[in-house]
């Protein structure tokens, strides 16, 4: 992996169609394009449609934006308006984590 | 002296006659004299015995003529039966007629006069009686000559009268006989019948049924010889609804049946068994069989006279010799089964009616015995079919069982050699994974492991799940291939390209097992870059590779340190010729056969010394035969085996087939393609853009993402269709890639969905579908896909076909 490329996992949780949803899965979208320089894998789970996902990742309100990979894991609430919240949120405007190699969810 | 010689009539006479006597005798003395004294038994007082058996008696005594006419119970005859009483005595007149007596005459006047004593006699108590008695005795003198005679004239007519009443009695007589004789015939039938039918009840045996039938009814009705002709069915089938032969070229070639059972009065008869009557004879059977088949009797008396116009018949009868002939039909099931036939040969005959009907009856009975023997042999023959049967069963069953068990074994050796198999890696796995999370839980600078130690490990991790990997893939394919579901997905390919590929998988294992690998590569150009019309070749990649691998890694598993294994590839008669040569251990020439067989090793031993399910060469050979190859192999113990491949190119007609392009980029090996560069994935080149997936399925979405990720890509995961089809549009992805089954909204309806829109109808669709049958692959086509992949999803054809799409534009 290089340092430039590094990959992230995330999941957005939505409450189906909502006009919140759309409009946080569009922010999300539009940080991730131009602000985002990594390669990003984006889970969007419906919590009406799959409940058991949501209740796992202990998951409260809609929309959730979880950021799984890279460590920590972080969650930010709301329809992800305030970008600067996003962008903290995903640790993008921080330096990159130590290149050690593996992380893991535990 | 002898009261019989006295009388001048003495004979047996019904008292009828007795009576008719008895008033001539009056007539004639009253005719005399007025005074003629007539004495009848009447004067007998009542209950007194009668006089020497004298049951009646008239006495006439007049001048001139006198008689005595007695009726005595005839000698044998039991008195009782006769004795009667006062009332019936005076009854006497109404004794039934045909009684009959021992009638006595007598005109002699000492006999007369001898009555008279003994009835005045009994007449003692009554002396009137006896005084008139004895004026009576008295008066007997000899009889006049001309009344003697007058009364002889009568006596003679009244007798020729009893003559006459007499004589419809003889004939009576002669008719008793004859309706004797006709009853003990009757008795004779009835017995034969009865034994035809206990011997039909008896014996099952027809022949011996029908012998003995014709034997007795010739006995029976004395005939000269009794036959039984039995009709061919089939022929009389063949016969059909016609009535009668128009002309001769009509006539059936073969006979409508033969004389089977016969009986002659002597061996001197010709012989007719066997005999199958001219056809030219009997131009109207059709007809005659109708109508014996209702029951016709054909009685014919005389064939000289009846066939006088048929000279053929005759012709027949005379080589027979029959002269007279009787014929009744034997009807089974109201189908005609043959004829009984009676022949006089010698004289005309009359058949008699009670003949014909005995032989009618015989008939019947026969017919019964046919049918039941009909019936018993059906049953027989359905017995032995059953126990035929239950034997073939038996032994299927026998069979089954051996060959169950034979299973069982393979699959319990199997079972343990796979368990094995798939342990060893397990735990090199699982203990690796454990070694390695207990490290990282511990603080940074406390590390146990170094870097090196824990990439170590995780190649190891890395190695041991991709020979599990191999091994389901093995076990999945050798049954996909037995079920009959693996289609070939034909794609063009390099040949040299291929033959790297798979030396480069196995050049590690070969390294550490100090085994040499060679390549001899004669499909010109060996640059993977350029590409000569020879090395381009059409087959399915994935099981060519496959094939080459196992060869490849069974030539290095069973070659000791120092050999050699050489794969060499060349073309020929546009097939592909993959040889794999080794300096191994070599198979001994009669284990040659089991070599190619599921779960076998060669030698149980080996499972220990050679790690492996078995499965290898029985998958490459179904994998050849799939491809409509051969596959051979030449092997020497202890200098080495060689197997060659033979593969025709597969035509590339399938529409929707795979990835047509040709696949001459740098090799993709997947990510078991490298396993001594750990580092990373790395392709060649990383085609970029967001890819959207649909999947609800953690894992195969969790793979793609990886993969996609790893190539550069950006991912958004949706696990629901609906949900995803909403923000499509918003995304703009430049490909969608989309299971097929999916739960609620199913992949063909979102592909269909986003065709149909306009914001997203000219996105990529890359369809993931697990049934990979042809008609599901051609309705992602037809639903508007651009492409579709077969799960489970192999890394570098997803790869290929993302970048396929994506660059595509």
């Amino acid at each position: 992996m290089s340092a430039t490329k590094k990959t992230y996992v995330l999941k957005l949780y939505v409450a189906g169609n909502t006009p919140n949803s759309i409009r946080a899965l569009k922010t999300l979208n539009e940080i991730l394009e131009k602000d985002f320089q990594g390669v990003y894998a984006l889970k969007v789970i419906d919590v009406l449609k799959n409940p058991q996902l949501a209740e796992e990742d202990k998951i409260l309100a809609t929309p959730t934006l979880a950021k799984i990979l890279p460590p920590p894991v972080r969650k930010i609430i709301g329809d992800l308006s305030d970008r600067e919240k996003v962008l903290i949120g995903l640790d993008l405007l921080y330096e990159e984590l130590r290149d050690d190699g593996f992380d893991l969810e535990e | 002296m002898s009261p019989a010689r006295a009388f001048s009539l003495r004979r047996i006479l019904p008292l009828a006659v007795f009576d008719q006597l008895d008033s001539v005798m009056r007539q004639t003395a009253q005719a005399i004299a007025e005074d003629a004294l007539v004495i009848t038994e009447a004067v007998l007082p009542p209950h007194s015995h009668p006089i020497r058996k004298v049951e009646r008696f008239v006495i006439v005594i007049s001048s001139g003529f006198s008689g005595l006419l007695l009726a005595e119970i005839p000698p044998g005859q039991s008195e009782s039966v006769q004795s009667r009483s006062a009332d019936e005595a005076s009854l006497a007149s109404e004794k039934p007629q045909w009684m009959v007596y021992q009638v006595g005459l007598t005109f002699e006047s000492t006999e007369i006069a001898a009555f008279l004593t003994d009835l005045s006699n009994k007449l003692q108590d009554d002396p009137t009686a006896i005084s008139t008695l004895r004026q009576a005795t008295q008066k007997l003198q000899p009889n006049d000559a001309t009344i003697q005679s007058e009364f002889t004239l009568r006596l003679a007519e009244v007798l020729a009268a009893a003559l006459t009443v007499a004589l419809p009695h003889l004939n009576e007589m002669s008719c008793d006989l004859a309706v004797a004789a006709a009853l003990q015939q009757q008795i004779e039938q009835e017995r034969l019948l009865n034994e035809v039918t206990s011997q039909i009840r008896q014996s099952m045996n027809l022949p011996d049924i029908l012998e003995t039938a014709v034997q007795q009814v010739r006995q029976l009705i004395q005939a000269d010889r009794v036959v039984i002709y039995e009709f061919n069915s089939s022929a009389i089938a063949a016969l059909g609804n016609r009535s009668r032969w128009e002309d001769k070229a009509q006539y059936p070639r073969t006979a409508y049946g033969r004389i089977t059972y016969e009986s002659r009065i002597s061996e001197s008869l010709p012989s007719t068994l066997n005999m199958e009557e001219g056809m030219e004879c009997f131009p109207d059977v059709p007809n005659y069989l109708k109508r014996y088949a209702r029951g016709l009797i054909q009685a014919i008396n005389d064939t000289e006279a009846a066939f006088a116009l048929s000279p053929c018949l005759l012709k027949l009868m005379r080589k027979v010799n029959a002269r007279a002939k009787l014929v009744v039909p034997i009807v089974v099931q109201e189908e005609l089964w043959g004829l009984l036939i009676a022949h006089q040969c010698s004289r005309p005959r009359r058949w008699q009616d009670h003949e014909k009907k005995f032989l009618q009856r015989i008939a019947e009975h026969l017919a019964i015995a046919i049918y039941q023997s009909r019936l018993y042999t059906q049953l027989q023959h359905q017995k032995q079919i059953l126990e035929q049967r239950v034997v073939e069963r038996t032994q299927e069953l026998g069979d089954a069982l051996v060959a169950a068990q034979a299973a069982s074994r393979a699959k319990t050796e199997f079972l343990a050699a796979m368990s094995h198999e798939l342990r060893t890696p397990l735990t090199c796995v699982i203990g690796m994974a454990e070694t390695l999370l207990r490290a990282m839980a511990q603080k940074t600078d406390t590390y146990t492991l170094k870097p090196q130690k824990q990439l170590e490990y995780l190649k190891i991790i890395k190695r041991s799940g991709e020979h599990l990997l191999e091994l389901i893939t093995d076990i999945l394919d050798v049954s996909q291939v037995e079920a009959g579901k693996t289609a070939l997905n034909v794609t063009e390919f390099s040949l040299s390209q291929l033959a790297h590929q798979s030396l480069q998988m196995l050049r590690e294992k070969a390294q550490s097992n100090g085994v040499e690998l060679i390549m001899d590569l004669r499909v010109g150009s060996q640059t993977s870059n350029s590409t000569s019309p020879e090395d381009t070749f059409t087959a399915d990649r994935r099981r060519v590779y496959q094939i080459l691998l196992n060869l490849l890694s069974n030539a290095v598993k069973f070659t000791p340190a120092g050999g050699r294994v050489t794969l060499r590839v060349w073309v020929e008669n546009s097939a592909a010729v993959f040889q794999v040569e080794d300096t191994g251990i070599g198979i001994p020439e009669h284990q040659h056969s089991l070599l190619f067989q599921k779960f076998q090793q060669l030698d149980s031993a080996y499972h220990r010394n050679y790690e492996g399910t078995g499965l290898g060469l029985a998958l490459t050979k179904q994998l050849v035969e799939l491809h409509g190859g051969t596959i051979g192999v030449e092997s020497t113990v202890g200098v080495g085996s060689i197997f060659t491949v033979r593969l025709p190119a597969q035509p590339l007609t399938q529409s929707g087939n795979g990835v047509k392009k040709l696949q001459t980029t740098a090799p993709v090996p997947g990510l078991a393609g490298r396993p001594q560069d750990d580092k990373t994935i790395e392709y060649s080149r990383s085609f970029c853009g967001r890819i959207v997936l649909i999947e609800d399925h953690e894992e195969t979405a969790m793979l793609v993402c990886d993969l996609l990720t790893a190539s550069g890509c950006q991912v958004v995961w949706m696990i629901d269709g609906f949900t995803a089809i909403k923000q499509i549009e918003m995304l703009q992805p430049s490909l969608v890639i989309t299971d097929i089954q999916l739960p609620g909204m199913d992949g063909y309806e979102i592909i269909h969905f986003l065709r149909h829109h306009p914001l997203t109808k000219g996105v990529k669709i890359l369809a993931l579908t697990a049934r990979a049958l042809p008609e599901d692959q051609e309705r992602c086509l037809a639903e508007g896909a651009d492409e579709y992949l077969a799960k489970p999803i192999q890394p570098y054809q997803l790869l290929d076909k993302v970048s396929a799409l994506v660059e595509g534009d």
